[in-house]
């Protein structure tokens, strides 16, 4: 089953039967290359044609998608997104949308970004969605969304994750988080965590997630001291900050950053190697 | 219910736009649950269809945001006003924009429409304006002239009836002690602006509703980038109660009508504002990460809702 069908099979479980009638029959009028006015109506109408449906949860799962923020509202406005040809029409169609989105079509238009078949061609809703200040709409970009770390150049990355740190968005729910981790975002994160020192506030202990692994190379390479630092001062308070700290050391590829979390943290050493303390886990 | 409980308040005519955060925290605090806002002209002429089609996004996309981090829901209008349908040629493209906004989300009635000079190109705009709202089966919010109030009134009202359109659909608002008895005969919503100086003080609407009772009748404040007052409702409600308005007919002012009306567009409900928890469940589950994180410090907003960023 392809995409599109897969939410079909989903929503035909979820709505009642005239809303299931209304959306299958503009999905039909899409993919037959209805103008483009059909589409952004469609689109707009889904939560009045859905009715008391529309809110709630979608509660489905399917492998490499996590839906867990998804709502029924926002598979069926996917499943109209995913009924437009793949063809550059559809993508103007789906920028102009963008340019007009209220807040619940804008969310559910990011949120189904990665499953386009043009997902390349609409990066600049993804990017515009980095620079909101609409915390659904950065909510819907940097968390459980594959489409980050597939498309984004290091620049745009390296801004969500300084933005997840900044205001206090998780950082353990944004999609590929170790894998797309650099030396320039250590490097962000390390002078943040001495802006905020200065402030007297507190960085998000998350953050050395993406920083420790980067402590010899590059330009974090000579600032390992400083790190460390800050680690320490982690461990020595205990509690959630210290079982942070322990995860972060536990990739320290240099002997000081091991030395540290040995020294100092000897009672996290069996759950880290036991694989029992993770970065789901440290703060419960 | 007991009589001391709070009453709710629906403001269901300002335009947030032009106002700061503390009118929305004071606003909350007073009692409003619920905003209507107007797209309308912003002071100064726009002269391009594209800040249009923006200034009609941002009552959709930011302002309604902006309002849920102060616990207020917020609906609109869509609508071209009739002060710029003056500029004929640009009148024509912003017609034509409206059909990609008037099905959206939250969208409760076409508005504010109407005459400020009763000129042709203002009743061109105007007529095909009810045409869109027949169209839709949507509300008509209908703005009022301040000069020669009384004969745009009536005109208002005869272009609709002309147009098919049925007066229990139509609030008329700006109304004054002149114009309300003809709209209330002839079975249109009846609304009241509370402008200090201007339009109607909270004094004449307590006299208002003593003499023609609740029925029909809105209280909105209409407050912009002027002189206006953004708990002009709260504030008349209060002097209605104190001046012993029973508290059914405050209730109905300044709260049950405006939902009544409103909601035959199916866009505005009262559990959308009384129960926010099933209003949608990702905003809970963000707003309750907000409050472990602990930054938003200001314990005037609920925490249930607050998102803000903070930069």
């Amino acid at each position: 089953m392809n995409a599109r069908e897969i939410l079909d099979a989903w929503l035909s479980q979820r709505l009642e039967a005239p809303a299931l009638e209304w959306l299958r029959a503009q999905g039909a009028r899409l993919e037959g290359g209805a103008p483009e006015s059909a589409f952004h109506l469609a689109f707009g109408q889904v939560p009045r044609r859905l009715g008391a449906a529309a809110r709630a949860p979608l509660n489905a799962a399917h492998e490499g998608w996590d839906l867990r923020d998804w709502t029924v509202e926002q598979a069926a406005r996917a499943f109209l997104l995913l009924s437009l040809p793949d063809t550059p029409e559809s993508v103007r169609a789906v920028l102009a949308l963008h340019q007009t989105a209220d807040l619940g079509e804008h969310v559910a238009l990011v949120r189904a970004l990665f499953l386009l078949p043009f997902a390349e061609g609409v990066l600049h809703v993804a990017r515009e969605a980095i620079r909101s200040n609409m915390g659904d709409v950065f909510r819907a970009i940097s968390q459980r969304n594959p489409y980050p770390a597939k498309y984004f150049d290091d620049i745009a990355w390296n801004q969500m994750v300084a933005k997840c740190v900044f205001t206090d968005v998780p950082l353990r729910t944004i999609q590929g988080l170790d894998a797309r981790a650099n030396v320039a975002l250590a490097r962000m994160l390390l002078d943040l965590a001495q802006e905020r020192k200065a402030a007297g506030r507190p960085l998000a202990v998350e953050a050395w997630r993406c920083v420790v692994p980067f402590l010899g190379e590059g330009a974090a390479s000579d600032r390992e001291g400083e790190a460390l630092v800050f680690l320490a001062d982690l461990l020595a308070h205990g509690g959630s900050g210290a079982r942070a700290a322990a995860l972060a050391l536990q990739n320290a590829p240099t002997p000081a950053g091991r030395l540290l979390l040995r020294a100092a943290a000897p009672e996290l050493l069996p759950s880290l190697e036991a694989g029992t303390l993770t970065w789901e886990n440290y703060d419960v | 219910m007991s009589d001391n409980t709070p009453l709710r308040y629906i403001d269901p005519h300002i335009h947030m736009v032009s106002r700061t955060t503390d009118d929305y925290q004071g606003m909350r605090e007073a009692g409003v649950v619920a905003v209507i806002e107007p797209a309308f002209w912003v002071g100064q002429p726009r002269t391009t269809a594209g800040t249009f089609l923006d200034y009609f996004s941002s009552l959709l996309g930011w302002e309604r945001f902006r309002a849920s981090q102060f616990g207020i829901r917020h609906y609109c209008t869509m609508g071209l006003n009739s002060k710029e349908a003056n500029n004929e040629a640009l009148a024509e493209e912003v017609l034509d924009l409206l059909p990609r906004f008037i099905g959206k989300e939250g969208v409760v009635a076409v508005g504010e429409i109407g005459y400020d000079e009763i000129t042709p190109a203002e009743d061109k705009a105007f007529r095909a304006q009810l045409e869109l709202a027949k169209e839709t089966g949507l509300p008509v919010m209908i703005h009022t002239p301040h000069r020669d109030k009384k004969r745009g009134t009536t005109l208002s009202m005869d272009v609709c009836i002309e147009h098919g359109i049925d007066p229990s659909m139509v609030v008329i608002d700006h109304n004054n002690e002149e114009t309300c008895k003809e709209v209330l005969d002839r079975g249109f919503w009846c609304a009241f602006t509370i402008y200090p100086t201007t339009k109607m003080g909270s004094e004449r609407m307590v006299k208002l509703i003593k003499q023609y009772g609740p029925e029909r009748i809105i209280v909105d404040s209409s407050a912009d980038w002027g002189i206006s007052d953004p708990l002009a409702v709260p504030k008349t409600a209060k002097l209605m109660l104190e001046q012993g308005v029973p508290r059914e007919h405050v209730e109905l002012a300044c709260y049950r009508n405006a939902l009544a009306i409103y909601g035959k567009s199916g866009q505005m409900n009262e559990a959308d504002w009384l129960d926010v928890a099933q209003v949608d469940n990702s905003k809970v589950f963000e707003g309750n990460s907000i409050l472990r994180g602990g930054t938003l410090g200001d314990p005037r907003v609920n925490p249930l809702v607050s998102k803000l960023i903070p930069n």
